[in-house]
């Protein structure tokens, strides 16, 4: 039989009266914070070169891409993260065999130096010229930038990145004032990027052998496709892995269970991506760095205030060039069962709180309303089932149970493991094998289970 | 919300809703169309065949039909058929109306059995007979917006083979929507054309053996299209606006594919999807423009003049592709070009203009202080553009641009003529670097030549000064341009560099050669600018401040240091002054406090990469002089300083640290260690020790934190054999700066 202790949470099913502030905010103090790694400052000096980066099933392909300063070059380009206000300068030198430039929508760009383009100026493919690009990031928000020059071959060769403007009151050290545009409706907890692309391998061997001439980009046919420059599972690991030195990024998302976590999605190819979260909806709050919004509403979620036109959905189709803000939440309401495990006497001794009223455990984020439900099925005996490597040995948040030698090992906290990624299933291999390519997991942890920032 | 169509859908909706009452005077308006079979030329030279809705007598997608009407109005579209296979009429978003009596009518579908017997679709609504057949088509009530009118006939073959319009609705004029007023307008009409089902289709071939289905065989585009016809110099503007103006924009796909159009520096309002406004109007730098979808959004024109780039960032810009702009302001400012000779000319950059001129006189008109480029491109393989000339197009003088080869980049701040001339070269000719060219060198340098068409390959090499033999750098290459990668070809610089050509035919003989005319120099990135030994230069008095200042461009391997050295004449050796930041362009010195008997000194900058190979050094041009200070206190003879002074020398800078042994002209025994002896009278903490394999020019780190004045050095044994090795002994302070340095005077061998 299940025991019932009183509780005493304060029950407020009505609109709070007061603040209804994050439910994530009590989180923030247990853990690391993530956020996005890229460059920071306001001048930036970008060479264009050549050079190989590695995908999953073992291949090399060639790419073009950007180094900043005397930093490696990268796939994507460095991930420049700037400050509102801030007057940002690129230059851009070119070691390639044709004339490349920058582009980057959503701020007036001026360009000087090298030659004009179509787009905009170019530098030639001299390995001197400096081109300068100067934009005001006059509003925060995610963004990106490309080559606008032969654009169908260069960005499919890898000549694109992602661009971070922080809204001014954000301090780095200081997770409580991490938000996107400025106010509660875009605060977060943890930060994540995923920036969407995909490579066709036979133009990247062709333009490596020089053959450029019989490159057709109008037979693009992608058999990679990344998050973060990354293909599956290499999405999975560290920043910085000493073993892709050109492929700084990760894609690994952790979370604890309540915290509201920043997704910026960006087209970074020339195909659209379905990007889908499984565990939860989201919301996306902004498009293009515009917060979805009429007016400066905002409107009471389960994730907490977001702006008032913000869509609640579990794919969000990615656009080329588009860039797209969202905001999850993990939490167990909806299961029908106490994600603690309500047959266990201890946990059910517990005292629950909930002073700001949105029906959530203020510490454990666990779904008042569900506190004692036990869990809906007997699971089956361990010789009748496989595991994996995400399984903790329970079912139950933050617990881990007894598995087979071998077993498990990707989940050290014992949170739950779900996989983001692209729905448009094929492109989750890499070149045709399987598991691969746009996908990454993500692990919500419980409160005070470690999230590797 | 979004819908994903995955194709043309010819749905018309025959609802009864009836929206706001229709404006007292809604007239019938009415079109005349012809469903015509025409070819479209591509700008690679291509032909392809498609089938267009055209009006009056002009050709099919030339241009695309853009229909008017007012919201409440009847549309009629009187269609004469001239393709050989029927086809109708369908607007999505319209409400179908008989065309005889105007009542709202359901479209009537038509069907086929085909060859198993099968009932199948074969068009939406009733159908236009094929070779000549006519009949009309009716909307009635029309509701405001930008709508896509299209065949439903058949239509995953003749929407792709280009049976498409334009229908632009508004409430009244220069009001899309009801309170959505914008100042001009622009359509933004994307389509595809995949040539290979095209072409089966204009010959009969499609549902054959040749040619089943495009499913089957695959829809493969190849052009990509904006308002009819892919990007090229000649394009038009997609509109011309005024500054500050609401610009609306209507965003159509024809095409089968998902589109992205972008103007990158502008903030798009989107007002409506499928010409049903939206609540809420998000604003977007990106367009979700599926197929068959519509998109109204509107924007405001910068406040400055300037042509606004558009393209698709799903990338459908091969050969040319998906790619427009706006002009906001007006051209004034004209670029005439003159091509003589076999080869035209074209503007690579915005807005285009200039279109393969070739033999003859083009004009084009800019806004003011545009920067346009020009391509020059050979008829032949034996034909290069051997000059271009720029001069103001009012009086004639000369502008100084596009000296040299390669394109010509013209600045419009007033009329220009540019005059392009080629010339045939009968044998294999270098045509550029053609002489007398500064080239930074660590640049990538395009090298162009000329030869006959039976001169298929060609061997490249250059001389790095003058009478030194030629060096092969390209072998066997095609066509008549390389990218030299100067860089990796590790020169060093010189006034005096040629380059030399080869050509074989097909069988791999040698047919021709030639070599520059005239040499080209390779310039340093590093220039020591004061003191120089320039004629007229300030002059240095000594013990007074001096500036030291050197021109540094940035180079491909990053310089991370620079030492600065002194020499008071060429019987004193070199001392260091001080490591520098090659960056900060200069250093502030005192100039030693003993004069120079005439101009005799020299100042030297050495710059180092991060792994302390030497990446460029310049030395001042002439030696100058240190004057006596003025006054009655100046010495006037070493010898009086020597009496009176502390110096202990009669140079400038004393040697404070001197390397003893090995010195030069010594020949080391390899199996036994050697010992290093030196003499330092600074204050130094420890000593580091390089030597040089190659006489000086490349330095190994050798030892460090070496304490007292003699190192025993244990000769590996790769070194024995080499016999221009020099050692080099620098004293360092208990943080690392550098106080003094010396190398062996001369080199030494190592048994």
């Amino acid at each position: 039989m299940n025991s019932f202790i009183s509780k005493q949470t304060v029950w407020c099913l009505t609109l709070a009266a007061v603040l209804l502030w994050l439910p994530a905010g009590a989180a923030r103090a247990m853990h690391g914070n993530a956020s996005i790694a890229g460059v920071t400052g306001t001048a930036f000096q970008f060479t264009a070169k050549a050079d190989h980066i590695t995908t999953g099933d073992g291949n090399n392909v060639f790419f073009w891409g950007y180094a900043n300063g005397g930093g490696e070059v990268q796939y994507p380009g460095p991930t420049l993260i700037v400050n509102d206000g801030d007057t940002v300068t690129i230059t851009l030198v070119n070691r390639l065999p044709e004339a490349t430039s920058l582009v980057i929508p959503g701020f007036a760009v001026t360009a000087s130096g090298g030659q004009p383009g179509l787009l905009t100026r170019e530098a030639p493919p001299d390995g001197i010229t400096t081109v300068t690009y100067t934009f005001e990031a006059n509003r925060p928000g995610t963004f990106t930038y490309y080559s606008g020059t032969h654009s169908d071959l260069q960005v499919e060769m890898g000549l694109l990145g992602a661009i971070i403007v922080r809204p001014s009151g954000y301090v780095a050290a200081d997770p409580m004032s991490w938000t996107a545009y400025g106010d509660e409706r875009s605060a977060y907890d943890q930060e994540y990027l995923y920036l969407l692309s995909e490579m066709d391998l036979t133009i990247h061997k062709l333009a490596e052998q020089g053959l450029f001439d019989q490159i057709d980009t109008t037979r693009f046919w992608p058999v990679y496709w990344f998050v973060n420059g990354r293909t599956a599972p290499d999405t999975m690991l560290d920043d910085d892995v000493s073993w892709l030195p050109h492929q700084p990024y990760s894609a690994m998302t952790m979370m604890n269970a309540g915290e509201r976590v920043l997704m910026r999605m960006i087209g970074g190819g020339r195909d659209s991506h379905p990007f889908h979260t499984h565990g939860n909806n989201f919301d996306q709050i902004a498009r293009d760095g515009w917060l979805l919004d009429e007016g400066g509403g905002n409107r009471a979620a389960e994730v907490g205030f977001i702006p008032d036109k913000s869509v609640s959905d579990f794919t969000q189709t990615v656009s080329p060039g588009g860039t797209y803000d969202a905001i999850f939440v993990w939490t167990g309401k909806g299961l029908g069962w106490d994600i603690y495990n309500g047959s266990d006497a201890e946990h059910m001794m517990a005292v629950l709180t909930d002073a700001n009223g949105d029906g959530f455990d203020d510490t454990t984020f666990e779904y008042i309303a569900d506190h004692g439900k036990p869990f809906p099925v007997v699971l089956p005996g361990q010789q009748e089932v496989t595991f994996g490597a995400f399984y903790s040995g329970s079912p139950f948040l933050g617990a881990a149970g007894s598995l087979p030698p071998g077993e498990g090992g990707n989940n050290p906290n014992s949170g739950f493991a779900y996989m983001w990624h692209s729905h448009n299933e094929k492109e989750m291999v890499n070149n045709d094998i399987f598991p691969g390519g746009l996908m990454t997991m993500v692990i919500v942890d419980a409160p005070g289970g470690g999230v590797m920032p | 919300m979004k819908t994903l169509n995955a194709g043309f859908l010819g749905v018309a909706t025959s609802l009864l809703l009836l929206f706001a009452a229709p404006p007292l005077q809604a007239a019938t308006v009415t079109y005349n169309l012809a469903a015509t079979a025409g070819t479209v030329a591509m700008p690679d030279g291509a032909s392809v065949p498609v089938w267009g809705l055209v009006q009056g007598a002009n050709l099919p997608l030339t241009p695309v039909p853009v229909l008017t009407a007012a919201a409440g109005d009847d549309l009629l579209l009187n269609l004469t058929n001239n393709l050989p296979e029927p086809v109708c009429l369908t607007i999505n978003g319209q409400q179908t109306a008989n065309p005889a009596g105007f009542a709202v009518q359901a479209p009537t579908p038509v069907f086929f059995a085909d060859a198993n017997g099968r009932n199948r679709g074969r068009s939406f609504t009733y159908e236009t007979a094929a070779g000549g057949g006519t009949a009309s088509y009716a909307w009635t009530n029309l509701n405001p917006g930008t709508y896509l009118i299209g065949s439903g006939s058949h239509p995953s073959v003749q929407v792709p083979m280009g049976l498409y319009a334009v229908l632009k609705v508004d409430v009244a004029p220069n009001e899309a929507y009801p309170g959505e007023l914008f100042d001009s307008e622009a359509t933004l009409l994307f389509s595809e054309l995949d040539p290979v089902l095209n072409q089966a289709v204009a010959a009969g071939a499609y549902g054959t053996a040749t040619y089943p289905t495009a499913l089957k065989v695959g829809y493969k585009p190849k052009y990509f299209l904006l308002n009819g016809r892919p990007w090229s110099a000649s394009s038009p503007p997609l509109a011309s606006v005024t500054a500050g103006e609401t610009v609306l924009l209507r965003l159509l796909n024809a095409g089968l594919r998902a589109r992205a159009p972008i103007f990158p520096g502008q903030a798009l309002t989107m007002l409506a999807e499928d010409g049903k406004p939206a609540g809420f109007q998000p604003i977007q730098v990106t367009a979700d423009l599926f197929a068959g979808k519509t998109l109204d959004a509107v924007f405001t024109a910068p406040a400055n003049a300037g042509y606004l780039p558009l393209h698709d960032r799903a990338l459908g810009l091969s050969g040319g592709g998906m790619l427009g702009y706006l002009t906001v302001g007006t051209p004034t400012v004209a670029l005439d070009v003159t091509v003589t000779g076999p080869g035209s000319v074209s503007t690579t950059s915005l807005p285009g203009g200039i279109a393969a001129c070739a033999a003859g006189d083009c004009s084009a008109s800019y806004l003011a202080d545009t920067a346009v480029a020009l391509h020059a491109l050979p008829s032949g393989p034996d034909s290069a553009l051997s000059s271009w000339s720029v001069n103001l197009t009012a009086g004639g003088t000369p502008t100084g641009e596009c000296i040299g080869g390669g394109d010509c980049v013209v600045t419009l701040d007033q009329g220009k003529t540019v005059t392009a001339i080629f010339a045939n070269y009968a044998a294999t000719t270098l045509i550029s670097p053609n002489g007398g060219e500064q080239v930074p060198l660590d640049q990538t340098m395009p090298i162009r030549w000329a030869a006959p068409a039976d001169v298929y390959t060609f061997d490249l090499g250059y001389s790095p000064s003058p009478g030194s033999p030629f060096r092969m750098f390209a072998n066997r290459v095609a066509g008549r341009e390389f990218l030299w990668d100067l860089a990796t070809a590790n020169l060093r610089p010189s006034s005096a560099v040629r380059l030399a050509i080869v050509g074989y035919d097909a069988s791999g003989a040698i047919v021709d050669r030639d070599t520059s005319d005239t040499p080209f120099a390779l310039v340093s990135p590093l220039q020591l600018t004061y003191p120089n030994g320039a004629t007229g230069e300030a002059a240095i008095v000594a013990g007074d401040p001096v500036t030291i200042t050197w021109d540094v461009r940035p180079t491909v391997i990053p310089v991370v240091r620079g030492t600065l050295w002194f020499q008071a004449s060429t019987n004193t050796p070199w001392t260091l002054v001080a490591d520098v930041d090659p960056i900060l362009g200069s250093y502030a010195w005192t100039a030693p406090a003993t004069p120079t008997a005439g101009a005799t000194a020299r100042m030297a900058l050495t710059l180092y990469d991060a792994t302390g190979k030497v990446v460029a050094n310049d030395t001042s041009d002439a030696p100058f002089r240190i004057e006596p200070p003025a006054g009655p206190l100046a010495a006037t003879s070493r010898r009086t300083l020597t009496a009176t002074t502390t110096v202990a020398a009669a140079v400038a800078e004393p040697a404070d640290l001197v390397l003893l042994i090995p010195n030069g002209g010594e020949i080391l025994a390899g199996e036994i260690p050697f010992t290093i002896l030196w003499q330092d009278t600074t204050q130094a903490a420890t000593f580091v020790l390089d030597y040089s394999l190659d006489g000086g020019q490349n330095w190994q780190s050798l030892a460090t934190a070496i304490e007292g004045n003699q190192f025993d050095w244990i000769i590996a044994t790769e070194l024995r054999g080499s016999n221009a090795v020099r050692l080099r002994i620098t004293a360092v302070d208990a943080k690392d700066a550098v106080l003094a340095r010396d190398l062996s005077d001369a080199a030494f061998a190592i048994d």
